[in-house]
């Protein structure tokens, strides 16, 4: 049993040597926080994409609009518009015709989609947005990756172990995991140490990021109302327009008008899920920095099963509102 | 949003909503005319007040603060995925180094003591070799 404890005082030295360092991070916590957020990736990426669509599809509404008012048309096809076609002058020597030109058809979807105003101003506020949300998660997930595994490291100790004569197996098999989790706990010490030195100094540039991402959502969901309000016009309008015509609108009609803004108001919903999620992302890493500043050592990981309590449900309405 | 002012673009979007009743009681009138004219009203004010919210979010995702923001996030990124990186390595290094002492031990329990000591004196020899 002597060897027994030579091993254990050793590993204990060891352990009270690392833990004087500043250590009051919760690896388990780190983890979970990690792994959560980048599920959230993909919904995070579909909402700020729909900031240029939320444009596109306002402007087609908008044109729909225009349409149906045009006079000369009454709700008729408009007209097509040919492109002229230039014509190379036939070659003396040569008999076959020249290839036919064909203008590109352009069709009325095509027609309502995009304006020059999406372009140049709302696609680069998507674009931008969404290298907000890659940097936010990206620096999640490395703490994550600095966080290990979920499961601990299995050094193999068991093999030299084995070899030690004079032990049973059961204290072979003692000693061995005793080890194991030493040997674990140095290494977890290195990764703790590794969060405490970057995360501090990250926090405060994460804040002023969930803020944008806050405010980005934010301005997002009133280019939502002004969505609505376009498609609510078009019906109303074409209602209207037809009412005069004598065509009562159906049922049908109403139920189509209603899904639309439904749809909407779903996004809608999605961005308030979003701000939910980034602000409860904020919260929970300050929460990290005060841990490690004040050498708390349990505190993360509670606090992350109450974020992913709260976060998860969040992502879940974010991913149904664009799927 | 810090820089901006939502009241405007949100008054805008509420006028040209509202505008959808006058549309609505002038086409009813047969004022199509005016129903167009109003329309495009709407339209313009919807699309101003589209503009002004997303040019005032370009400027805020543009502004230094957040520049700065997103390169302190992207070192401080770098930096945890280069100790992440390297804490795996010095865990696989103490994997492997605890293998060939299993591996050692393995072959120091076949080997009777004097087949190892020949081992060690052959060693020996060639290092004596090799020195000269």
């Amino acid at each position: 049993m002597s060897i027994m404890r030579v091993y254990g005082c050793a590993a204990l030295a060891s352990i009270l040597l690392l833990t004087a360092c500043k250590q009051g991070v919760d690896l388990a916590g780190v983890r979970t926080l990690a792994a959560t957020v980048k599920d959230a990736e993909p919904s995070y990426t579909a909402l700020a994409d729909d900031y240029y669509a939320t444009c596109q599809q306002s402007e087609g509404w908008q044109k729909l609009i225009t349409f149906s008012l045009s006079p000369s048309s009454k709700n008729a096809a408009p007209p097509m518009k040919i492109a002229p076609v230039d014509r190379p002058p036939p070659s003396k020597n040569s008999f076959a015709s020249p290839p036919a030109v064909v203008a590109p058809e352009k069709t009325l979807d095509a027609s309502l989609k995009g304006s020059s105003v999406c372009d140049s101003v709302f696609k680069p506020v998507t674009e931008d947005w969404n290298r907000v949300n890659g940097v936010v998660i990206g620096y999640i997930a490395a703490l994550g990756a600095v966080a290990g595994g979920q499961r601990a490291t299995d050094f193999g100790l068991g093999n030299v172990t084995s070899k030690i004569q004079g032990l049973t197996s059961a204290q072979g098999s003692a000693l061995n995991e005793f080890l194991n989790a030493v040997a674990n706990e140095v290494f977890n010490a290195k990764r703790r140490s590794a969060i405490s030195q970057s995360a501090p100094g990250a926090d405060a540039a994460l804040q002023t990021l969930v803020k944008l991402q806050v405010d980005a959502a934010n301005n997002y969901k009133i280019q939502l109302l002004k969505e609505r309000g376009t498609i609510d016009s078009f019906y109303r309008t074409s209602f209207s327009l037809a009412r005069r015509a004598g065509r009562p609108q159906t049922l049908a009609d109403e139920v189509q008008w209603q899904s639309k803004l439904d749809e909407v108001d779903k996004r809608s919903a999605a961005a308030d899920a979003y701000v939910a999620s980034v602000r409860a992302l904020a919260t929970h890493h300050r929460s990290l920095i005060d841990d490690i500043e004040n050498d708390r050592f349990d505190q993360v990981y509670a606090i992350s099963v109450d974020f992913v309590t709260e976060f998860k449900p969040k992502v879940l309405a974010l991913s149904k509102a664009f799927s | 949003m810090t820089n901006g002012n939502t009241d405007l673009p949100s008054g805008l979007i509420s006028f040209a909503d509202q505008l959808q009743d006058l549309i609505d009681e002038l086409l009813t009138n047969g004022q199509d005319q005016r129903a167009i004219q109003c329309s495009q009203a709407q339209s313009t004010l919807r699309t101003a007040a589209g503009v002004i919210l997303a040019v005032d979010l370009l400027q805020e995702f543009q502004r230094q603060n957040a520049l700065d923001a997103i390169n302190t996030l992207r070192t401080a990124t770098t930096t945890l995925n280069a100790n992440a990186g390297r804490i795996a390595r010095e865990q696989r290094n103490v994997s492997a180094a605890i293998g060939i002492a299993a591996g050692a031990a393995e072959v120091a329990g076949a080997l009777t003591p004097f087949q190892l000591s020949s081992i060690v004196q052959g060693l020996v020899d060639i290092r004596g070799v090799a020195a000269q």
